[in-house]
């Protein structure tokens, strides 16, 4: 799929470690196109130096490509954490991700004590509670509560 | 009167688990309120006295087939005496303000075994007519069973464990000294669960006032008036339960430096409180002081209109295993304030449940339920009804109950 002619030029891009020609500017879809992306994988954008890499999503929002930009796909897993749905792409999660999951402005300082409690696991931990500095394997349709139990 | 006899013969004390009215008095058993028809075909009740031979304080075999009998003369569904079991209507005193008007002899074909048998046989006989015209009418009235504060900690005896054959277990709670910290929800339940165990003491801590959104996380049905009178929450409810038993002893305050020692003293603390730094401060003392403990706590959030979160009981014992810090199971901080991760949300069958499991655990400790997992920490998670345990000691399965 073409985006209309004007001002487009001829880039090359990576997309999974392998080059593609294509234009920009270009479409998201026109690039999970190009790559073959399967459902429930999501491209995303390397971003150079300490920063996290920028999520592509599906759609057609219009990108602008750089030369030998690279992409690459990534399984994503649907869990639930407090109720809601979250969408994920890390095989496992630690105790501090879990926790700003599940809350939009998690506490600083650590001096709040969260319980943590899973189940839909995948073997060999289907179900259990997670201590603070440890990491749990996730899989699709996980469920995570995490509260502070303080209250009498 | 004692319950001594009645606790020791099997006969007698399956006569009072059943509901017969009984009385041990003068050498003989009474039996009250025996329904039977009288010559006007009207349902009246009297009461059988029994000839009663104890040796150190058990039920003999009964030694004859006889009864006396308090009451009119006993008919048949006519009208008609009961001419079978006549012996003799002399009255006679049979001491200790006891009068008989009556003389029975109900000759079984084989000696009466025991009391159990000779009661039901006669009861059998008198109100059998009665039943004819009053259906379902009988002697097994369940009187209430005072019970002396030399023999038990309540004020009327613990007929359900008797009656259920339990006491052998129930007696594992006696010993105890418990203090529950936190008369919120949690703690509220807690003492209805704990006060109906034989401990010997429960001591009550807290600071607050009982008002008018703690009743709904309360047991029982708080009226107008109690509300309004804005007692203390300790005072509140010693006042409630000492109705039912002895031993609870309401200190009007909460927890702090000054006082905490005094847990101390205590065989098994409960906490039940909010404040993360007092938690931290009892936890400390008592762990230091070999005094064993269950925190409760509970967190509860609000999502799409419906409520979800976990329930918590984390346990501290001589056998809690070292490689799991306390502090990470119990949140010995500053509670936030005002955040999405620190709501209010307390329901009443949540904080049930959390006093229910506390007690299960701490139970458990004292032998009464068996336990072989001996788990630490153990997690309630509402939206998928799963139960979670965690902290279990190394040793698979331990000998002994862990006692102070």
């Amino acid at each position: 799929m073409k985006e209309n002619g004007k001002n487009q030029h001829p880039v090359r891009v990576h997309i999974n470690r392998k080059p593609y020609e294509t234009v920009t500017p270009t479409t998201a879809a026109a690039l999970y196109d190009l790559g073959q992306i399967p459902n429930h994988y999501d491209l995303f954008r390397e971003v150079g130096g300490n920063l996290e890499d920028e999520p592509v999503p599906r759609g057609s929002d219009v990108l602008n490509l750089k030369p030998d930009e690279h992409f690459y796909s990534e399984r994503e897993y649907t869990i639930i954490v407090n109720a809601r749905p979250k969408k994920v792409t890390d095989p496992a999660l630690s105790f501090e991700q879990l926790v700003r999951l599940a809350f939009d402005q998690p506490p600083t300082g650590g001096s709040t004590l969260f319980t943590i409690t899973f189940r839909n696991g995948p073997k060999p931990n289907r179900e259990g509670a997670l201590l603070e500095g440890q990491s749990v394997k996730i899989k699709n349709g996980m469920i995570f509560n995490v509260t502070a139990t303080d209250k009498s | 009167m004692s319950q001594r006899p009645i606790n020791r013969s099997p006969d007698l004390k399956r006569l009072r688990d059943e509901g017969y009215d009984i009385e041990l008095r003068a050498g003989y058993l009474i039996v009250r309120d025996i329904p039977y028809l009288n010559a006007k075909r009207a349902v009246k009740r009297g009461s059988l006295i029994l000839k009663l031979e104890l040796a150190d304080d058990i039920a003999q075999a009964p030694g004859d087939h006889t009864a006396y009998f308090s009451g009119d003369y006993p008919c048949d569904q006519n009208g008609n005496a009961i001419e079978r079991i006549a012996n003799n209507s002399n009255r006679v005193q049979l001491g200790d303000g006891l009068i008989a008007d009556h003389y029975f002899s109900a000759k079984p074909k084989i000696p009466y075994p025991d009391y159990h048998s000779k009661v039901t046989t006669y009861e059998a006989i008198l109100a059998g007519p009665a039943q004819t015209v009053q259906r379902g009418v009988t002697a097994r009235t369940f009187p209430v069973v005072e019970s002396s504060e030399a023999e038990s900690v309540f004020r009327y005896v613990d007929t359900a464990s008797s009656r259920a054959d339990i006491g052998i277990a129930a007696e594992k709670l006696a010993a105890d000294r418990v203090a529950i910290v936190g008369l919120g929800g949690t703690g509220a339940y807690l003492l209805d669960l704990v006060s109906k165990t034989h401990v010997e003491e429960i001591h009550l801590y807290d600071g607050d006032m009982f008002s008018q959104h703690n009743a709904f996380r309360s047991p029982g049905a708080a009226s107008g008036e109690d509300l309004a009178k804005k007692l203390p929450k300790t005072t509140y409810f010693a006042t409630i339960y000492s109705r039912m038993r002895r031993g609870i002893v309401d200190h009007r305050r909460g927890i702090d430096s000054d006082n905490v020692k005094e847990l101390t003293l205590m065989s098994f603390v409960f906490m039940c409180i909010d404040n993360g730094p007092t938690k931290a401060l009892i936890s400390q003392q008592l762990r230091a002081h070999d005094v064993p403990f269950v925190d409760t706590g509970m967190g509860v959030y609000l999502v799409n209109s419906a409520i979800g979160g976990q329930v918590r009981v984390t346990s501290s014992t001589s056998e809690r295993p070292s490689d799991v810090d306390i502090g990470s199971r119990i949140p010995f901080g500053e509670s936030a304030v005002g955040n999405d991760y620190s709501t209010n949300i307390q329901i009443a069958e949540l904080n049930s449940l959390n006093a229910a499991l506390a007690v299960i655990r701490w139970k458990k400790m004292r032998g009464f339920y068996h336990d072989f997992d001996h788990e630490h920490h153990c997690t309630y998670t509402i939206d998928g009804n799963v139960i979670t345990n965690e902290d279990k000691p190394k040793a698979a399965r331990l000998a002994e109950p862990s006692l102070r």
